[in-house]
């Protein structure tokens, strides 16, 4: 695994859904407490992540 | 001197319905407007709010997706090659079914398996997943890993966020002691409806600690008017109505502590709802026929005063 990142959606993804998991992980070690009001914006931001990267690797692939 | 032939203009193309290039998801918005005319935010904003108020706009969606062909392209739609039997059009179809059946049974998969205390596991696969689109990323990428990867993280989040917990079985239960001693210290429900009735029981003076667990669903706690009742609660997501006080929403933390009127006995309620409703009342709340609500649920006339916070 080594240069550049040949797909930035899958790229995006994949950090964000590490980010979540490290957050669920943590919520089941009792490391937090995590609530609604945590998780609502970390996955709209998931959302629109994935969204940036698709639309912009769109523009870039024109 | 002009022919004839070198003066006329080709007929202009008939207007044809396809899926936009300008898309957010699939071109269909974007097709509509411009084959009307009309901004295309028009269309989008009708297909989220019939998604949203009855799901057919999903339906409408998923069907235009299908059905009508893409700008530029000289295939036909996907749907009428699927029906012609073209074969790449039918793997193509049958990969994608599978990933959204997969993705489903794995959504369910998470959530229950977060809600009987496994999230450890849950976050773990989910954390993998993410690894394994970071490193496919460097290899052209592996989209169709995003959904199951969302499947498996997003359910598992929104279970552990409410605190659901689904130990305790799942359906109806309902109970009704006639003394003190009848009464357990808790009462628990996986998912369902949890009725708990102590209007029978005369508690003496004192306070009676009481907890009511649920993961999914209502419970109901059906008290005697001569008794002064606080509450602590935590509903995840969902409504709260501890007599004549009420609050809904998200991540509610539910506290009213008022102090008993001279010897009435004091119950202490401690109440937890991951996905659903907490209702405490001096009478069934289905009830018919009372023109005030306090009429059905009770005033807490036993308390001096109380306190109520989110």
């Amino acid at each position: 695994m080594s240069g550049r990142p040949r797909d930035a959606v899958s790229l995006v993804a994949g950090v964000a859904i590490i980010g979540l998991g490290a957050l669920l992980l943590l919520d089941s070690l009792h490391e937090i407490d995590l609530r609604f009001a945590y998780l609502a914006p970390a996955v709209t931001a998931t959302a629109g992540a994935i969204l940036l990267a698709r639309g912009l690797s769109r523009s870039r692939g024109r | 001197m002009n022919t004839p032939t070198e003066t006329q203009q080709d007929p202009p193309e008939p207007r044809r319905l396809t899926r936009s290039r300008e898309r957010i998801l699939g071109g269909v918005g974007g097709g509509l407007g411009r084959y009307f005319g009309i901004d295309p935010i028009i269309f989008r904003i009708g297909l989220v709010a019939l998604t949203v108020f009855g799901g057919a706009g999903l339906f409408v969606y998923i069907a235009a997706v299908l059905f009508v062909p893409a700008e530029g392209s000289s295939q036909a739609a996907v749907g009428a090659r699927f029906f012609r039997g073209d074969r790449a059009v039918l793997k193509r179809v049958g990969l994608s079914v599978a990933v959204i059946v997969g993705s489903g049974l794995l959504a369910v998969g998470s959530a229950w398996a977060t809600g009987m205390g496994s999230g450890a596991i849950v976050a773990v696969v989910a954390i993998v997943l993410g690894l394994a689109l970071v490193a496919a990323a460097f290899r052209g990428g592996a989209r169709w890993l995003i959904l199951p990867a969302l499947a498996v993280t997003l359910p598992a989040g929104v279970i552990a966020a409410a605190g659901v917990d689904f130990h305790g079985g799942v359906g109806e239960r309902s109970y009704r002691p006639h003394t003190v001693a009848e009464v357990q210290d808790s009462y628990r429900l996986g998912a369902g409806r949890l009725e708990v009735d102590l209007r029978d029981v005369r508690f003496p003076p004192g306070d009676h600690p009481l907890r009511l667990r649920a993961g999914t669903g209502a419970v109901e706690l059906l008290v005697p008017k001569n008794v002064c009742v606080t509450t602590k609660a935590r509903i995840g997501a969902g409504y709260v109505g501890a007599l004549d006080r009420e609050n809904g929403g998200v991540d509610i933390d539910w506290k009213n502590d008022p102090v008993s009127a001279g010897r009435a006995p004091r119950l202490v309620v401690d109440g937890d709802v991951g996905l659903g409703a907490l209702l405490i009342s001096e009478s069934p709340v289905t009830d018919g026929g009372h023109r005030d609500r306090s009429e059905v649920t009770g005033t807490n006339a036993a308390c001096h005063t109380g306190t109520a916070q989110r």
